[in-house]
């Protein structure tokens, strides 16, 4: 059995548009930080998305599977449940539903029998993991992203990510707007990952945050294809050239 | 088909047949009449017959492919019974309807980009029917203002029927007599989008209305001004119906002195899946005599849809006028820059001096 | 157990006068009836609003006298009123959480029970029956005078003429209740009309929380419930009062509530609607004085066969008043819940600022919703605002509640408790709990 991530020919279209995805194929074995790098358009949050269960695209064709059982037959809460989490890179907001009390639904329902954490010891690793991104506490009894900067957005998706403890982590765009020292903690979390045999796909189109995470992999995408896989040094080559290597001839 | 001599004669008697209308208001979804509004002392001088239809009336200016024709040379028309006011029982409503002087039916071919400008010659009851083809993109603009109001009673009545994937724009600056009654009516065909500015300034007694009816995939962008000068009261009433998925933005924006009343109304019928709604009114109160009703109404059948409104009447910010003044400008060259601004939308559309005349002065 | 008088279908003079004899009433409050009556009799059945064919005026019992005595210990209740109570979550007798808590079983106050702290501080809080017998110069002073008179519409007239049961709670100069006062009404008898009329006075710097659970847990025939509630919020008082109501799915909900508010002071209205057929609530709230307040918060869920129709009615009738006005409602099923309202700002009212807000969110095809709002602005020193908002749950929200677990109805349950959160959080914790509760059970399978 394949484990961890495992992404094979997906083609995938907006709903009643046009295809955005056409033919991606990637890995991502437990224990690794991969990067997906390209330009604007090139389709890696709808590689994102999809992979999450979002209603907006239609899957042609392909496979998605996390250790080894199939992900696109299911809806995106039993992927959440089977270990995947997406850090979203557009914000969404939903009002009045305190995000602690979210967590800790979410939390809980993960966890059957015995050996779960009272929600005294939750709320503590909350607020020490608060703490550590710099995020306000009082943030945590507003509604889910409501009225948030789009650092703290980040923030919060990270916050939500460390709590969840997923198999799988797919962090959207999750350095933009974060300032150094969270983008350092961010990072910390990412690495720590690979220890616990959990993995990360960070999508990116900036370098930064791989001053402080090395992946062991580079994809470059571009117009819905994975036109380029490689070490840490091609992420190297894109911040010195961009992406004009792969300009169409 | 329709006779039109047949037609005027029954609205006319229909319209002989009712009472004079006393001022009345919908309020949550019902005509009350309201006491503090009530215009009893303005005898509106209605006529006791329709005037006599004639060919003449307008000017026309335009470059491209349009037709235009005397409404009385388009006998058996299929538009000349019109969808607004049909069944109506108000008086002012079946005049506007029937009871023009000068008609015009101004035709759009197909694919046509045809820019046109219609101007009414003389002051007196009109009707101007504009049909625009199968994706054709008109610039139309039609203007029956006068700033100085002659005439004691006019009625006007402007119908827009835009067929598939027409894209029209149309920009109406009205207001000519001292007591009037105008009305919009737009039918947009499937995927057809309109662009919709109209300018409003009319005398001691105005109520106007637009009606909107918006097919599949079709939209439509509006920015409706008035301006309700002080001891006058003026009334619009502006409604948009999705019957299947379509998009409106209706922007309503009024400068008071007078009474003025705004009420926007949106309704999206059952089916109307993925519509898009959005209405906003804006009155400005200005001086001590202002007052305003504004009254913005959903009525939504359709739950796969996003539909809201939002309205706003006051006066101009005491920060504002303040700031303005501390750089030199007194009270009245201040309160003419905010209305510049509110008024902002309509300037690249009509001449200055035509919608700020009267408040720079007045 | 005696039963004097059984119930009487159908209004009349003679009904009147029965009833106002059997309670012992004085003259001056039987005049008050039966001019209601005659008003009442005057007046058309209002057409704006929701249909209302379905209530048979003359079919209803305007008077039924319960079986039991009043009493002020729990234990003397009888065991299906205790046992409805238990289903209602109502907390133990003993709770001190509680400054003292009145019920009314069909159309008398049967259980009350006040603190002595309250009894001490001067409040009086009794029934509006025993506040006629007991302090009829004070009765006089506010009972349908100038905050709902006979004249106001047709069910405040009705009112007026078969009133029976309600509260009369009246706090004197300067106190401050800080426990709040709780009531319940429940319905209990087939073909019954609910007319309770409750008083409320706060004098100068006194605040009081008045909470009102309603309920009608059995089967009814069109029942009739027409309350009324006037409120007088002195100067610089502060008054909250909060209702849950519950009626079962085939009463007509009519009520009418209105507050006068005097210089400086603050009235503030919650309102939770789960139940009844059709409902007609407008909660009216006179800003008579300067620097006078007013908070109206809503929230409905409208379900099959369900038409809510809520409004603010809020006059600026003095300098520098204020209003805030939220209501959030939910519409499943061929639900439809509307918004009618109005805000009034006269001549001379300057300073006048007021906001608006509704929003509706649609769970299925057949849901419906409108809101006809109007303002009117008679004095251009004012700020005069209004937002509405209607759609279904949106997808994205949903999926990513699903992309942290949830299914999608645990999502949706979710995203409606966001959704009404800014007027739950101002209702009591036990009674939001049981609201919270009973929106989840409608919930579940609303979502598809």
């Amino acid at each position: 059995m394949q484990k961890g991530l495992s992404v094979v020919g997906l083609r995938v279209s907006v709903k009643n548009g046009k295809r955005i995805l056409d033919g991606v194929t990637l890995e991502l074995p437990p224990g690794e930080v991969r990067v997906v790098m390209g330009p604007n358009g090139s389709g890696k949050s709808t590689l994102a998305l999809t992979l999450a269960g979002s209603p907006d695209f239609v899957v042609e064709s392909g496979e998605a599977t996390l250790d080894g059982e199939d992900l696109l037959g299911l809806p995106p809460d039993a992927r959440a449940k089977k270990g995947l989490f997406l850090a979203f890179q557009k914000q969404i907001e939903i009002p009045g539903v305190p995000l602690k009390d979210m967590l800790w639904e979410a939390f809980r329902a993960r966890w059957e029998g015995e050996g779960r954490p009272s929600i005294v010891d939750f709320r503590k690793n909350l607020t020490a993991v608060a703490q550590s991104l710099s995020f306000h506490p009082s943030f945590l009894e507003r509604g889910i992203n409501e009225g948030f900067s789009g650092g703290e957005g980040k923030k919060s998706e990270v916050l939500q990510m460390l709590m969840l403890k997923p198999k799988v982590a797919i962090l959207d765009e999750i350095d933009s707007g974060l300032d150094v020292d969270s983008l350092r903690v961010v990072a910390a979390a990412v690495n720590g990952f690979s220890k616990d045999c959990r993995s990360a796909l960070i999508i990116t189109h900036h370098y930064d945050i791989l001053n402080y995470v090395t992946p062991t992999v580079v994809y470059v995408m571009k117009e819905g294809k994975i036109v380029d896989k490689g070490g840490p040094d091609l992420a190297k080559v894109i911040e010195q050239e961009g992406y004009s290597r792969w300009e169409a001839s | 088909m329709t006779d039109l001599e047949e037609f005027r004669r029954e609205t006319e008697s229909k319209y002989l047949a009712l009472p004079l209308p006393k001022w009345k208001q919908e309020v949550g979804g019902k005509i009350v009449y309201r006491e503090e509004l009530k215009y009893s002392d303005y005898a509106i001088p209605l006529p006791s017959a329709f005037p006599k239809p004639d060919t003449a009336g307008f000017a026309l200016v335009g470059k491209g492919d349009y037709v235009a024709r005397p409404l009385l040379e388009c006998q058996g028309d299929p538009w000349l019974s019109g969808e607004l006011f049909r069944s109506s029982d108000d008086k002012l409503e079946l005049l506007a309807l029937a009871g023009w002087k000068h008609g015009l039916f101004l035709d759009i071919p197909p694919g046509s980009s045809a820019f046109v400008k219609v101007e009414l010659t003389e002051a007196a009851p009109f009707r101007l029917i504009i049909r625009v083809g199968q994706k054709a993109s008109p610039e139309i603009k039609v203007r029956y203002f006068q700033s100085g109001k002659s005439v004691g009673f006019g009625t006007s009545l402007l119908q827009l029927y835009g067929e598939e994937g027409s894209r029209p724009t149309l920009n109406v600056l009205g207001g000519y007599s001292r007591v009037e009654f105008s009305a919009l009516e737009g039918r947009l065909g499937p995927n057809s989008s309109a662009r919709i500015t109209t300018f409003i300034s009319s005398g001691d007694y105005g109520r106007h209305v637009g009606r909107l009816w918006l097919d599949a995939g079709s939209e439509v962008k509006a920015v409706v001004g008035e301006y309700v000068s002080k001891n006058s009261f003026g009334d619009s009433l502006f409604s948009v119906s999705h019957r299947s998925a379509s998009t409106s933005d209706v922007d309503m924006r009024a400068a008071v002195l007078g009474k003025g009343v705004l009420r926007g109304v949106t309704k999206i019928e059952r089916g109307a899946v993925g519509s898009k709604a959005n209405l906003q009114e804006r009155v400005l109160m200005v001086g001590s005599e202002a007052k305003a009703v504004t009254s913005p109404s959903l009525d939504i059948y359709e739950k796969d849809v996003q539909a809201k409104h939002g309205s706003w009447a006051g006066r101009i910010g005491s920060n504002e006028l303040f700031y303005l003044r501390s750089r030199g400008l007194n009270e009245e060259q201040a309160v003419a820059l905010v209305l510049r601004g509110l008024f902002e939308p309509l300037l690249s559309v009509f001449p200055a001096a035509d919608v700020l005349g009267d408040t720079i002065d007045g | 157990m005696s039963k004097i008088f059984q119930e009487v279908r159908g209004l009349n003079e003679g009904v009147v006068r029965q009833l106002s004899n059997e309670k012992g009433e004085p003259e001056w409050m039987l005049k008050k009836r039966l001019y209601s009556l005659s008003v009442f009799e005057s007046k058309p059945l209002p057409t704006w609003g929701p249909d209302l064919s379905g209530l048979d005026l003359n079919d209803l019992a305007y008077y039924v006298k319960p079986p039991a005595q009043t009493t002020h210990d729990i234990n003397g209740l009888p065991e299906n009123l205790r046992k409805t109570f238990d289903a209602l979550g109502i907390p133990e007798a003993e709770r001190d959480f509680l400054a003292g808590n009145g019920a009314m079983y069909q159309s008398e106050v049967i259980y009350e029970r006040m603190k002595d702290q309250l009894m001490k501080q001067g409040v009086l809080f009794m029934s509006t029956d025993e506040a006629v017998k007991e302090h009829p110069e004070l009765l006089q002073k506010y009972f349908m005078t100038r905050c709902v008179p006979p004249t106001y519409h047709k069910f405040a007239a009705l009112n007026g003429a078969v009133w029976s049961g309600g509260t009369f709670l009246y706090v004197p100069r300067g106190v401050k209740v800080q426990m709040p006062v709780q009531v319940f009404f429940l319905f209990d008898h087939p073909s019954m009309g609910q007319f309770e009329h409750t008083v409320i006075v706060a004098e100068e710097g006194a605040s009081v929380e008045y909470i009102e659970g309603c309920s009608a847990p059995e089967y009814l025939k069109g029942g009739l419930h027409a309350g009324v509630m006037e409120i007088f919020v002195g100067k610089g008082a502060r008054v909250r009062v909060t209702t849950i109501q519950n009626w079962s799915k085939n009463v007509y909900n009519l009520v009418t509530k209105r507050a006068i508010v005097e210089e400086e002071g603050k009235m503030e209205w919650v309102e939770a609607s789960l139940g009844s057929k059709v409902t007609m609530l407008y909660p009216a709230s006179v800003l008579s004085g300067r620097g006078a307040r007013a908070e109206h918060l809503y929230v409905s869920l409208a379900s099959e066969g369900q038409v809510l129709d809520t409004g603010a009615k809020i006059t600026h009738a003095a300098p520098n008043t204020s209003a805030y006005v939220v209501s959030k409602s939910i519409c499943k099923g061929n639900g439809r819940a509307t918004y009618r309202g109005l805000v009034r700002v006269n001549p001379g009212a300057k300073g006048s600022v007021s906001s608006v807000k509704c929003d509706s969110l649609l769970l299925d095809s057949a849901s419906s919703t409108a809101t006809f709002p109007a303002e009117e602005v008679y004095d251009e020193d004012s700020d005069v605002s209004h937002e509405a908002s209607a759609g279904k749950i949106a997808e994205e929200q949903l999926f990513y509640l699903m992309s942290r677990g949830f299914s999608r109805e645990e999502a949706a349950a979710l995203v409606v408790r966001g959704f009404m959160e800014p007027v739950t959080k101002k209702i009591p914790l036990e009674y939001a709990v049981e609201f919270n509760r009973i929106v989840d059970l409608e919930m579940k399978g609303a979502v598809g």
